[in-house]
């Protein structure tokens, strides 16, 4: 569904991305996992069309994303979830939501919705408040509903647990599982290794920005290499 | 003394609203391009024009030709914005502010060379209208309703249609904004057209009441500046109070200090609002 060949990513002279590749199938539940400043963001970030590369290929259902503007990216299915959520705090939750399906039509915008209230009840509490007066963990849900709202065929997520309780990130790894079940290819960049080795069934490793290493979760959670450098054990 | 201190009183309601109609429109580009247009007062001043030649040409009544002037300048905005502004969208402020200052210049030389420094009036007669024995200018009555009705009218495309809201979340967050599938940079071009078309209408209502020469919309930008200040940059109720305020401002100082002082009276109050709440009445603090 989406792959990645040899991408060279570089913000002014200073080049944050080496030769990355990746592959995600669809269906599948990917991770990348690695420390702070690696370059994961930026990945997300690249194909979601905010950065140029400077070389390689971003190719997703066969068409080349790069290139093209994020706004056109977004109508071919791929959608992030920026880090820090990034939500329109002066605009109500039914207006965040609104413009996350600005690409949807408009008959279809408002069963969308519903099916997002279905989802999650509490946005539906909520639709008339201002997103900013959220909790952290309702905010992280619009975040993720917002981003669901455009029928995304690829759910890129960066960092979603930042900044939320255990309690709530839980509940948000289990989500994200039921959107994978549901048929909704997953891109996950988390700091969280273990929880996030746990759900997803590829994970690749990025450092520096390179891509060291890649497998099968359950692989890369008994390798000794991981389990130091990012498990602590 | 008191009907007299009355009828100021609404003169400066009146003409306050008007004042908010064209902040709003600099507010708005502001808002969502990050630009100052140091020309928007040129915009005012030509729609003023139009008005006026409309009229004395084709005998169009001014408050027909809001029908002309809006879209007409609607397109000259969205058209320098895709041109010129676009090309500085990330550039320094300072090249950004030499763009639209430079725009400024333009429009107003090509204003004396076309039409030269006469001043000129639209001389039309309005019925006196008198409110519980108050006396109200007719003109201004009207470019005040007109200026609300559109002041509302833009309210509710920026809250009720997709369009409208898309452009309240690229003014609060372009990056989020494009994410979500919005053509930044198309609203970019929106929100500069609707905000030079806002300047043109208010122009408009102006030139029912007020003298007509090239450089008359310098008095009104820099009344526009000293109300986005005044009421928060990037604030819609903001600079709606802001004019009503400055309006009566205004007013009232040209009765008790003298017409002459009234525009150094604002300036007064706009070096005690940096002085002291710099962020404005309305003001959201720092722009990320």
């Amino acid at each position: 569904m989406l792959g990645i060949k040899n991408l060279d990513v570089k913000y002014g002279d200073v080049q944050v991305l080496w030769d990355v590749s990746l592959r995600v199938d669809e269906n599948e539940f990917v991770a990348i996992i690695g420390a702070n400043g690696a370059g994961k963001s930026t990945l997300l970030k690249t194909i979601a069309g905010l950065i140029g590369p400077s070389d390689g290929e971003i190719l997703f259902l066969g068409e080349k994303l790069n290139g093209l503007p994020p706004h056109r990216i977004v109508r071919r299915g791929v959608s992030l979830i920026p880090e820090r959520r990034e939500l329109f705090g002066n605009l109500t939750v039914y207006e965040n939501l609104l413009m996350g399906g600005y690409t949807v039509s408009k008959n279809e915008i408002e069963d969308r919705a519903e099916w997002i209230y279905n989802y999650f009840p509490i946005l539906r509490e909520r639709r008339n408040q201002l997103a900013r007066t959220l909790s952290g963990g309702e905010q992280q849900m619009l975040a993720i509903a917002r981003g669901l709202m455009s029928k995304p065929k690829l759910l890129m997520l960066d960092e979603p647990s930042l900044g939320l309780a255990p309690k709530i990130s839980s509940e948000l790894f289990r989500l994200i599982e039921k959107l994978n079940s549901e048929g909704i290819t997953i891109l996950l960049v988390e700091q969280n290794v273990k929880k996030t080795l746990k759900i997803a069934t590829r994970a690749y490793v990025l450092e520096n920005g390179r891509m060291i290493m890649e497998g099968e979760s359950e692989d890369l959670l008994r390798n000794e290499n991981i389990r130091k450098a990012y498990l602590g054990i | 003394m008191i009907q007299h201190l009355l009828e100021v009183f609404i003169e400066g309601i009146l003409i306050g609203g008007i004042f908010a109609l064209f902040t709003l429109g600099l507010n708005m580009i502001y808002g969502v391009l990050e630009i100052i247009n140091f020309a928007h007062g040129e915009f005012i001043m030509l729609g003023m024009y139009i008005a006026y030649w409309l009229f004395v040409l084709m005998g169009l009544h001014p408050l027909l030709s809001l029908a002309i002037v809006f879209p007409l300048l609607f397109f000259a905005g969205a058209a320098f914005e895709r041109v010129v502004i676009e090309k500085v969208i990330k550039a320094h402020i300072f090249i950004q502010t030499f763009i639209t200052f430079g725009l400024l210049l333009l429009l107003q030389n090509l204003a004396y060379f076309f039409w030269s420094a006469d001043y000129r009036a639209i001389r039309i007669h309005f019925p006196l209208i008198s409110i519980g024995g108050l006396h109200v200018s007719t003109p201004r009555l009207i470019g005040f309703i007109g200026s609300i009705v559109t002041i509302i009218i833009l309210h509710l495309f920026l809250t009720k249609t997709k369009v409208g809201t898309g452009i309240r979340a690229v003014d609060e967050n372009p990056v989020a904004a494009e994410l979500m599938g919005i053509n930044v940079k198309r609203m970019r071009l929106i929100t500069f057209g609707l905000g030079t078309g806002l300047a043109g209408v208010a122009g408009v209502f102006i030139s029912l009441f007020y003298y007509i020469y090239p450089t008359v919309g310098f008095i009104f930008i820099l009344l526009a500046f000293i109300i986005v200040v005044l009421g928060g940059m990037g604030s819609f109720i903001g600079s709606l109070v802001g004019g009503l305020i400055i309006g009566e401002l205004e007013s009232l100082s040209a009765l008790f200090v003298g017409p002459q002082w009234k525009e150094a009276v604002a300036m007064i109050v706009f070096i005690l609002i940096l002085l002291f709440k710099p962020t404005g009445i309305f003001g959201m603090g720092e722009r990320k």
